[in-house]
C-alpha cells in the first residue's frame, strides 16, 4: 500500500517536472522550442515570399532600448511623437534598464514575429552575434539612401558591417577628446596646446601649481584603456590600428616606448588615481583637477548639471607634428529584427529618423547626435563633431573597445591597464601578461 | 522575558542610542538631500546641508515624479506582491506544517526540494521562465507576475514555519485529535494561532521582497501598465539624484506602512505559553 | 509521531501547491541551466556540445579562482555579521525601554530597495564620501578611492551590508527570544548565571531553531551575493571583487558566454546545496 502510494507519487512528481520542462523549454525539450522557432521564421519568410518583397507596414512598432533611463517621460512622449510623425508610423518606447533583462527579452524573442521592430544592441562581438545568426535585417540600402544623405558620416559604418553588409543603424555616434576646464587654464595663463611638448609643458604648470592635470576614469571597470589609446595614437596611429588588428604584439618595443612614457608621465604627477565619473566631474567642475579625456554627451553633462563652469575641448596633439591627431569614436547601434511582424515599419521609421527635424528632437532629448545636419548647443560637444569631420587634420578611429580584434585579449588588456593606473604593476607585467593571452589566444607566431 | 535592572536597562538603552544614530544618519541624509537641486547636489557631497530647507524644490520633483509615471503601476505592483505574499506564505505555511505533524514520509526530501528554491542563482530562471512564459501566454500579464512571485515568496516561508511547527510539542496535536479534531483543523485552530510573529515577519519580508524586486519584472513585462513600480523607479536613472530619493521615499511606503501594521504581532508570543 | 502505520494520502495535499510551484519554476530551471552548462551559446545561435570543456575552463582561469575565494570570504564574514550582530542587536532591544522604536530604526533600512540604498552605499564609499570626510579629520588632503583598492573593496561592502542587512535576522531573533520557554533562563538566573553566561550557555541553545534559520539563509544569500557588488564595485577593479554569483553574471549576460555563466551557477548550487544538506542534516539530529 505504502509502495504503490509512493510510485504514485513520484508518477505525479515526474509528470509535473516533465510538464515543466516542457512549458519552460527544458533540457528534454529544447531542441523542439528551437525548431519551433524555426518554424515561425519560415512562416514569416513566406508571407514575405508571397508579397514578392514588399514589406508590409502594420503601422506601429516597438522600440525596445537600454538607453533612455533617465529621460523624462515629457522627453519621451516628444521623441515617440516626433518619429510618429515623421513616418506615419506608431513609435512606442519600451525600456530596460538591466542588462540581463534586456538580453533575455531580446535574444528569446528574436527568433519569434514577436520580436521588437527596433532595438539598441551593442556594437562588436554581440552585433556579430546577431548577424551572423541572421537574425537581423541587412541595411545598407537603407544607408545609402537615408542615413549618409542626412549627415550621417559614412566611415562609421566599418564597425556596423561583417560580410559586406550593414547590419545596423546608428541609434549614437559618441566622439571622445579632452576636455579642460577654461577657467583653470586662464588662471595659470596656458593655451590649447599644439605639439606633444607643449601639451607635457601645460600639465607640468599645473602640476607645479597642485592642480593634477589628468583625471583617470574608472568607472564600470571598463575604461582603462581611454588614456592608452589616445597616446598610443600620438605616437603613431598607424600602431593603434595595427595593434588592433593584432598585427603588432603588444610586447612590441614602440608600445613599450608608449607605455614608458605614460609611466614616466605617472611619476610627474600627471595623472589623478582613478576615480568615477561623477567624481571626476565634481573635481574638474572645483578645479581640483584640470583635463579628462571624456565622450561628447558626458561633456554635456558636465557642462550643465555641474555648476556651470567654462569648458573646452581639444585633441591630444601628435608627437611627431606632421602626423594627424587622433578622435576617438564610438557607435551605439539599432537593430531591426528579421521575423518581427513590424519588420516594415520599423524599415519606415529608420528612413525618417535621420531626417534633420527629428535629430533635433533627438538631441535635445538624449544629448546625442548623430547627423552633421544637427548642432550641439554644447560648445564642446559640438566642437567634437567639428573635429570628427575634419578628415584633413583628424583621423576618425574606433575606440579600442570595439575596435579590438579579439574579445579575450581585450578584456585581459582593459583589467590590466587599470592595474597599471591604479600602479599595481609595473609596465613590463602588464604588457606581458595581455602577451601571454594574446599567444593563448592567437597561436605564439601570429604578427611575425 | 529576562528580568532587566533599571541600571542595566539603562546602560543598554545608551548603546542602542549609540547605533541607531548610525543607523539613521544615513536616512537623514537623504532627507536633506530632498531640498537640494539637481546642481547642488551633484557639486557638494551626501552629507552637507542644502542651502536652504526649500520645501518648493520638494514640490517641483514631486510633480515631475507623477509626470514621469512613477504611480501609474503602483496599484498593479500592490495586487502582485499582496497576492504573492499572502498566497505564498498561505502554501508555505500548509508546507511547513505537511513537513512536521503528518504522516508524510520522506519529509527531509521534500523539504530539501522546496528549500532548494532558494539555492539557485536568481539569474538562472530568467531564460527558462521567459520561454515558456512566452509560450503559455504569461509573459507581460499581470497573472505570469503574481504567480511568479508567488513562487518566489514559498521557499523562504516554508523554512521559517517549519522550524516554528518543529519546536510546536507533537502533544498539542494529540491532544487536539483526541478531541476529534482532523489535521486541518488541527492547523486553523491551533497551529495558526500560534504562528502569528513568523507570519507576520514572513508577510513583511515577502512582501518586501517582491516589491523590491527589478529584474523579473522588467524581465517578464514590457508594458508600463502591467510592469511594476521598481521598473518605473529603475528608469528614473540617477541624473537626479535628489528626486530619485524622493521617489524611493513613495515607493518605500508600503513596506513601511505594512511594518506598522504588523509590528505587535511580529513579537506577540505563543499562544500556548500562557495557556 | 506515535501513528506513523497509517500512510494519509491527504496529508500529501499540504505539500502538493508548494512542490508543484518550486519545481515547475524553480527545479526545472535548475535542470535547464545544468543542460545549457554543457555547450557552447550565445544566445541566439546554435547551440554547440562541448562536454565538460566549461568546467575544465573554469577550474584554470585565474579570475574564477579569484572569485570563489571571494566568495568564501563574503560566507565567512557574513556570518558574523549577518549574525552575531543582529542576535546582539536583538537581546539589547528585548530588554530595553523603548523597543518599539529601536526595531522601527534597525528594519527600516531593509524597507529600502536596493537602488536607493546601493546609492547612499556608494556614494558613501565612493571618493568624496567618507574617505573625504575622515582626509579633512585627518587634515590629508590627497585623494584616495576606497572602493578601488582590491581586497579591502570586498570587506567594505560585506560592512556597508551590514545596515540593509540585519533588519529581517533582527525581527527573526527578537520572535525567537520572545517565544522562548522562560523557565530554564529563570532557574539559571537563580543559579546566579548572568549577563554573557546567560547568553551562551542557556539563551543561545534555547532559540537554537531560529539560529538555524538565520544562519541558513544567511549562508545561502551570501553565496549569492550580487546587488551590493552591481552598485559599487561592479566586480572590479580588474575583477578582483566578483563573487561566483557575479561572475555567472558577468559571464551569461556581459560576455554572452551562457555556457560558462551556466557552469558557475552550477558549481555555485552544488556547493550551497552541500553546506545546506549538512547544516540541515547535522543541526536536527538532536532536535
Amino acid at each position: 500500500m505504502k509502495k504503490r502510494t509512493l510510485t504514485a507519487l513520484l508518477a505525479v512528481a515526474l509528470t509535473l517536472c516533465s510538464v515543466s520542462g516542457c512549458g519552460n523549454g527544458g533540457a528534454a525539450s529544447d531542441g523542439q522550442s528551437d525548431s519551433l522557432a524555426e518554424d515561425n521564421s519560415q512562416i514569416v519568410e513566406n508571407v514575405e515570399g508571397q508579397e514578392t518583397g514588399l514589406q508590409e507596414n502594420t503601422g506601429k512598432v516597438e522600440f525596445w532600448n537600454d538607453k533612455l533611463a533617465s529621460t523624462e517621460q515629457s522627453d519621451l512622449d516628444k521623441l515617440a511623437e516626433s518619429a510618429s510623425t515623421a513616418s506615419g508610423v506608431n513609435v512606442e518606447f519600451i525600456s530596460y534598464t538591466d542588462v540581463a533583462s534586456m538580453r533575455t527579452a531580446v535574444e528569446q524573442s528574436i527568433h519569434s514575429p514577436d520580436a521588437p521592430g527596433l532595438f539598441t544592441w551593442w556594437s562588436g562581438v554581440d552585433l556579430k552575434t546577431l548577424a551572423d545568426a541572421g537574425v537581423v535585417e541587412d541595411l545598407t540600402n537603407v544607408w545609402e539612401e537615408y542615413i549618409i544623405p542626412n549627415g550621417v558620416p559614412e566611415n562609421v559604418t566599418d564597425s556596423l558591417t561583417f560580410d559586406g553588409k550593414i547590419y545596423a543603424a546608428p541609434y549614437s555616434i559618441i566622439y571622445s577628446s579632452i576636455v579642460y576646464n577654461k577657467d583653470l587654464f586662464d588662471q595659470y595663463g596656458l593655451k590649447e596646446p599644439e605639439t606633444f611638448e607643449e601639451f607635457e609643458n601645460v600639465c607640468q604648470t599645473l602640476v607645479d601649481n597642485g592642480i593634477t592635470p589628468l583625471g583617470v576614469d574608472a568607472g564600470n571597470g571598463l575604461w582603462g584603456f581611454k588614456w592608452f589609446q589616445c597616446l598610443i595614437a600620438a605616437y603613431d596611429p598607424q600602431l593603434y590600428l595595427d595593434l588592433c588588428a593584432n598585427q603588432v604584439k603588444y610586447t612590441d618595443e614602440r608600445v613599450v616606448e608608449v607605455m614608458d612614457k605614460w609611466k614616466e608621465m605617472y611619476d610627474k604627477g600627471f595623472f589623478s588615481i582613478p576615480l568615477d565619473q561623477t567624481d571626476l566631474h565634481k573635481a574638474e567642475a572645483s578645479g581640483e583637477i584640470a583635463m579628462q579625456e571624456m565622450a561628447d554627451y558626458e561633456a554635456i553633462n558636465l557642462c550643465d548639471n555641474f555648476g556651470g563652469g567654462n569648458y573646452g575641448t581639444f585633441v591630444m596633439p601628435p608627437v611627431h607634428p606632421d602626423t594627424k591627431k587622433t578622435v576617438f569614436f564610438e557607435i551605439a547601434p539599432i537593430c531591426v529584427s528579421k521575423n518581427s511582424a513590424d519588420k516594415g515599419s520599423a524599415i519606415e521609421v529608420l528612413k525618417t529618423w535621420y531626417g534633420e527635424n527629428n535629430q533635433r528632437v533627438f538631441n535635445e532629448v538624449t544629448n546625442f547626435s548623430c547627423s552633421s545636419n544637427v548642432e550641439s548647443d554644447n560648445s564642446c560637444a559640438k566642437e567634437m563633431v567639428e573635429f570628427a569631420v575634419d578628415s584633413e587634420n583628424y583621423n576618425l578611429m574606433l575606440r579600442y573597445y570595439e575596435n579590438a580584434g579579439n574579445v579575450n585579449i581585450r578584456d585581459v588588456a582593459i583589467d590590466q591597464l587599470l592595474k597599471f593606473e591604479l600602479g599595481d604593476a609595473s609596465v613590463l607585467e602588464i604588457l606581458n601578461t595581455i602577451q601571454a593571452k594574446a599567444d593563448e589566444v592567437l597561436g605564439e607566431g601570429y604578427a611575425n | 522575558m529576562i528580568k532587566t535592572s533599571k541600571k542595566t536597562e539603562n546602560c543598554i538603552n545608551m548603546i542602542l542610542i549609540t547605533f541607531g544614530i548610525v543607523w539613521i544618519t544615513p536616512i537623514c541624509f537623504v532627507l536633506f538631500n530632498l531640498f537640494k537641486t539637481k546642481q547642488e547636489y551633484n557639486l557638494g557631497s551626501l552629507w552637507e546641508l542644502p542651502e536652504s530647507f526649500n520645501m518648493e524644490i520638494i514640490s517641483i520633483n514631486f510633480r515631475n515624479l507623477i509626470a514621469n509615471k512613477l504611480f501609474l503601476s503602483f496599484g498593479s505592483t500592490f495586487l502582485y506582491c499582496s497576492v504573492a505574499a499572502v498566497a505564498g506564505v498561505f502554501i508555505a505555511l500548509l508546507a511547513g506544517y505537511g513537513l512536521t505533524h503528518t504522516n508524510i514520509r520522506h519529509k527531509n526530501f521534500w523539504f530539501m526540494l522546496i528549500y532548494s528554491g532558494t539555492i539557485f542563482p536568481f539569474e538562472t530562471y530568467l531564460i527558462p521562465v521567459y520561454k515558456a512564459y512566452y509560450k503559455l501566454g504569461l509573459y507581460n500579464t499581470r497573472t505570469g507576475m503574481m504567480l511568479f512571485f508567488t513562487a518566489l515568496c514559498i521557499p523562504f516561508a516554508m523554512f521559517v514555519f517549519r522550524n516554528f511547527f518543529l519546536g510546536v510539542d507533537n502533544e498539542i496535536c494529540e491532544a487536539a485529535k483526541i478531541d476529534g479534531a482532523n489535521s486541518w483543523q488541527t492547523l486553523m485552530k491551533i497551529m495558526f494561532p500560534m504562528a502569528k510573529a513568523p507570519l507576520a515577519i514572513v508577510l513583511l519580508q515577502q512582501f518586501t521582497a517582491c516589491w523590491n524586486n527589478l529584474m523579473f519584472g522588467l524581465t517578464f513585462t514590457k508594458s508600463a501598465n502591467i510592469r511594476p513600480v521598481m521598473a518605473s523607479l529603475s528608469l528614473l536613472g540617477d541624473a537626479n539624484v535628489p528626486q530619485l530619493f524622493l521617489a524611493c521615499i513613495f515607493v518605500s511606503l508600503p513596506a513601511i506602512i505594512l511594518f506598522f501594521l504588523l509590528r505587535d504581532q511580529i513579537v506577540v508570543g505563543y499562544a500556548y505559553t500562557v495557556k | 509521531m506515535a501513528k506513523k502505520t497509517k500512510n494519509n494520502w491527504s496529508d500529501y495535499l499540504y505539500i502538493a501547491p508548494a512542490v508543484a510551484l518550486v519545481v515547475i519554476f524553480f527545479v526545472s530551471s535548475i535542470f535547464y541551466t545544468t543542460y545549457l552548462s554543457f555547450f557552447e551559446w550565445n544566445g541566439i545561435g546554435e547551440k554547440i556540445f562541448v562536454g565538460g570543456e566549461n568546467y575544465r575552463l573554469l577550474c584554470k582561469d585565474s579570475n574564477f579562482l579569484v572569485s570563489l575565494m571571494n566568495t568564501v570570504i563574503w560566507v565567512a564574514a557574513s556570518l558574523i555579521t549577518s549574525l552575531l550582530i543582529p542576535f546582539v542587536l536583538a537581546a539589547l532591544i528585548t530588554r530595553s525601554s523603548g523597543a518599539n522604536v529601536f526595531r522601527f530604526i534597525f528594519y527600516f533600512p531593509a524597507t529600502l530597495s536596493g537602488t536607493v540604498g546601493g546609492l547612499i552605499i556608494s556614494s558613501l564609499l565612493s571618493t568624496y564620501g567618507l574617505p573625504a570626510l575622515l582626509g579633512q579629520i585627518l587634515g590629508n588632503t590627497a585623494r584616495s578611492n576606497w572602493l578601488n583598492t582590491p581586497y579591502f573593496n570586498t570587506f567594505l561592502m560585506i560592512c556597508a551590508g551590514v545596515w540593509q542587512g540585519v533588519g529581517l535576522n533582527m525581527l527573526l531573533f527578537i520572535a525567537g527570544l520572545r517565544n522562548m520557554d522562560i523557565s530554564p533562563i529563570e532557574s539559571a538566573m537563580i543559579d546566579g548565571a548572568s549577563g554573557l553566561k546567560l547568553y551562551t550557555k542557556v539563551v543561545v541553545p534555547l532559540i537554537k531553531p531560529t539560529i538555524i534559520v538565520v544562519m541558513l539563509m544567511t549562508i545561502v544569500n551570501s553565496f549569492k551575493v550580487f546587488d551590493m557588488i552591481w552598485v559599487t564595485t561592479k566586480g572590479g577593479p580588474y575583477r578582483t571583487s566578483e563573487t561566483l554569483a557575479f561572475t555567472m553574471y558577468q559571464e551569461s549576460f556581459v560576455y554572452s558566454q551562457y555556457g560558462r555563466g551556466s557552469a558557475v551557477a552550477v558549481i555555485l548550487t552544488l556547493i550551497i546545496l552541500v553546506v545546506s544538506y549538512f547544516n540541515v542534516k547535522n543541526s536536527y539530529k538532536n532536535v
